[in-house]
């Protein structure tokens, strides 16, 4: 007879049993024993605490029915007709407790037979729940990591961190929120939902809403810990309870995102089961919010060093020990024009002025060896061809093989102390020189009057005194044309502004150097258009730019020379220009010649006592009148000055 | 025997002063207008004492001074600058280049200036 009694078979067990020191009773496994029909006929106390349901409960029900969830019946049959078989099977799988919650177990099915025919089997379970947790755990953590790892900011984190959470416990809704520190509220940053959930209303509600501190997942930022809610659509206080109603979500948990002991944010999990508290999972969400909220510390860190780098104005810069840039900040673009592709493509020596390319090496050579770079000065190459001084300051890393360095563009600087040096060194030509220009009348007088005191015989005397006056006049010229420059540049002369013709004023100076023209022998020519119209000047002034530029032309020519003198309209300008064929003015005097104090290199082989004022004062002049003046020459044939002054009439 | 003194300046009242007054001391005294003459009228005659000025045209003083000093048929003269500058470099390069001292003009009166001349060489004849 193949069937057996129930009563049989767990009597027969039992008898066992008792023979084996309570193997099954005391058993810490869950374990039941069925008959070939699935029916229970015996459970030992530990599958009663495991499972929820007494034994008597239990007794001649279908084992399948109680305990097996419907997605595993299939599973479940195929496993006992295996032990009824004569077959032990080993398998992971899932079951239902007596309250409906489900069990991860591991399933050791062994035959139960007599006399070689099966007349049932055993089914031992290990509770997996703590296993499966840890291993889920494991999984969630890994699974952030891996997010974190792979991201830059929280935002980027976001959507991996959510969804490697959510799976990791089965959940299906997952939303990240930030503190933002200004508003004082709590904004969503991004959430996650399961693509079998439709949770539109609960999504949009759950972006829109702001929280306060102390509201919603504002109250985990409050409590500053893991909190729980097993029915989010009971609870009163879950503003967004009707949406989520919708979307089928009940339990939820949140925890906060802890950076020293502040909270940076909160995250929040949503699952369709209504489910208690789960201490473990809390725990573990505990500690991944400690992760995620250092993860948020060295974002921020790391975003305000980037925002640093970005916005200096300074050049800064990453290069290797291989001698390329590795990384620059875009104020290479804006000092050098390179886009930092180019500045990346060649070495960086390339761009380093010739003459300043061995101390550079130099230094860079020093600083891999661990010498901080301070206060290193050299040129670069810009993109359009020039040159820019960089002052440097950089360390290297050399396990990194990396020189971290900072440039600053130094041109201006650079400049600025070229022209402190040129003011200071014209300052102290000003003063040697006005000093020398003002001692030799001075001496001249005082010499003369020294003489003519001793003289016995009147007339001699008369005639040092002559002399003393002629040298009162140089000083007394000399102290004129500066004043009348310092006038000039800060704009204090007084100008009297009338039609001037310039033909006339030019035969009116003439007449005045005649006698020179006369004791060098020079040929004086005056060409002019009729009719020339008048300029808008001041005459006095006028005549004195002409008396210069006429008065030079017969002294730096030698005797016999040519002189001549054109005048030419065109429809603004008059141009008044006086050509010699002196001795000509060497090509680098000549882009200085209208500086003040400046005299030609050539000037002394001819004569001493010009004061540099002469054509320093004719351009303040021409220049105060609206006109210009330029020169032209070659060393030994002469040299031409040109004055171009508006017409009257014409506007400037 | 009558010192005789170069007097280089190019400047026409103080060459004038200066060469009244010298003779009026008793030297011989022969004047150079320019650096060209200064150099030549020196190697012509050998003068006892070469008073030169600086700033000159055609020659300024520091190349008659460097051209007298290299050559040894003259470099002997002894060479006191009289300028109205007061340069420190130009009173360094005439010390460096063998002047036995510098005059600056203005802080001298002529009776000053000969009574100088008269300790360097002694009084004339």
């Amino acid at each position: 007879m193949r069937e057996q009694s129930s009563a049989d078979i767990a009597a027969t067990v039992r008898e066992h049993d008792v023979h084996l020191g309570g193997l099954i009773n005391v058993n810490p496994l869950a374990i039941v024993v069925i008959d070939s029909l699935d029916r229970v006929q015996m459970c030992n106390p530990a599958f009663e605490r495991m499972f929820g349901y007494r034994e008597a409960d239990m007794i001649g029900c279908s084992v399948n029915s109680l305990i097996v969830p419907a997605e595993n019946t299939r599973e479940a049959d195929a496993l006992s007709q295996l032990g009824f078989a004569g077959q032990t099977s080993d398998s992971v799988t899932r079951r239902r407790r007596k309250d409906g919650s489900l069990i991860d177990v591991e399933l050791t099915v062994v035959p139960l037979a007599r006399a070689g025919a099966s007349i049932g089997a055993y089914g031992i379970f290990r509770d997996l729940t703590e296993q499966k947790h840890a291993e889920r755990h494991l999984r969630a953590q890994y699974a952030v990591v891996e997010a974190l790892a792979h991201s830059a900011t929280i935002e980027d984190a976001a959507p991996w961190v959510l969804r490697a959470v959510a799976e990791s416990v089965d959940w299906q809704f997952g939303a990240m929120w930030m503190v933002d520190k200004t508003a004082s509220k709590l904004r969503c940053l991004d959430l996650w939902c399961a693509a079998d959930v439709s949770a539109e209303a609960f999504e949009a509600e759950t972006r829109q809403r702001l929280f306060d501190r102390g509201v919603g997942p504002g109250r985990t930022w409050d409590t500053e810990r893991p909190a729980w809610i097993v029915d989010v659509t009971a609870e009163e206080r879950f503003s967004r309870r009707q949406s989520a109603a919708a979307a089928g979500l009940h339990s939820a948990f949140s925890f906060p995102m802890l950076l020293a002991g502040e909270v940076v944010g909160v995250v929040e999990f949503f699952t369709s089961a209504v489910l208690e508290p789960d201490d473990s999972i809390l725990r573990m969400f505990a500690a991944l919010g400690r992760q995620l909220g250092a993860f948020v510390g060295r974002s921020r860190t790391q975003e305000q060093v980037e925002d640093f780098f970005t916005m200096s104005q300074d050049l800064l810069c990453f290069a290797g020990f291989d001698g390329y840039f590795k990384r620059v900040n875009d104020s290479w673009e804006r000092v050098l024009g390179y886009t930092p592709k180019e500045l990346l493509a060649e070495p960086h020596l390339n761009l380093v002025h010739l003459e300043d390319r061995q101390a550079t090496m130099t230094e860079l050579a020093a600083l891999q060896t661990g010498r901080v770079m301070n206060s290193f000065e050299n040129r670069y190459r810009c993109k359009d061809g020039t040159y820019r001084w960089l002052l440097w300051t950089a360390i290297a890393k050399p396990d990194e093989e990396l020189i971290y360095a900072v440039a600053r563009d130094n041109t201006e600087r650079k400049l600025i102390d070229q022209q402190t040096q040129d003011t200071l060194r014209m300052r102290n030509d000003f003063v040697s020189f006005v000093t020398h220009q003002l001692r030799t009348p001075l001496s001249g007088i005082k010499w003369m009057l020294e003489l003519a005191g001793e003289a016995k015989d009147p007339k001699e005397a008369a005639s040092y005194i002559r002399d003393a006056h002629e040298s009162a006049d140089r000083l007394v010229g000399l102290v004129n044309d500066l004043l009348d420059a310092s006038r000039l540049e800060s704009g204090k002369l007084r100008v009297v502004l009338q039609p001037v013709q310039l033909r006339t004023l030019t035969d009116a100076v003439l007449d005045d150097l005649a006698t020179l023209v006369q004791e060098k022998r020079h040929t004086v020519t005056v060409d002019h258009a009729h009719g020339l119209p008048d300029v808008t000047s001041d005459p006095q002034l006028l005549r004195q730019v002409l008396m210069n530029l006429m008065s030079n032309a017969i002294k730096y020519t030698p005797s016999g020379g040519e002189i001549r003198i054109q005048m030419e309209q065109d429809r603004r300008n008059l141009r008044w220009s006086i050509r010699d064929s002196g001795i000509g003015i060497p090509q680098a005097s000549v882009a200085r010649l209208f500086e003040k104090f400046y005299r030609a290199d050539n000037v002394h082989t001819v004569d001493t006592e010009g004061t540099g004022l002469g054509l320093y004062l004719v351009r303040l002049i021409v220049e105060r009148f609206g006109g210009t003046v330029a020169c032209e020459s070659e060393e030994g044939r002469g040299t031409t000055f040109t004055v171009t002054l508006p017409l009257t009439g014409a506007s400037a | 025997m009558t010192k005789t003194i170069l007097l280089a300046e190019d400047d026409r009242f103080l060459r004038r002063a200066c060469e009244t007054k010298l003779k009026q001391c008793g030297f011989d005294v022969r004047v150079a207008v320019d650096g060209d003459e200064a150099l030549s009228l020196a190697r012509e005659h050998a003068p006892d004492l070469l008073l030169l000025d600086l700033l000159m045209p055609k020659r300024d003083g520091l190349s008659v001074l460097k051209a007298l000093k290299a050559d040894t048929a003259t470099s002997a003269i002894p060479i006191v600058i009289i300028s109205n500058s007061s340069k420190d470099l130009e009173m360094q390069n005439a010390s460096d280049l063998g002047a036995v001292d510098y005059w600056i003009k203005s802080n001298l009166s002529l009776q000053e200036l000969c009574d100088r001349v008269q300790r360097l060489l002694g009084k004339p004849a």
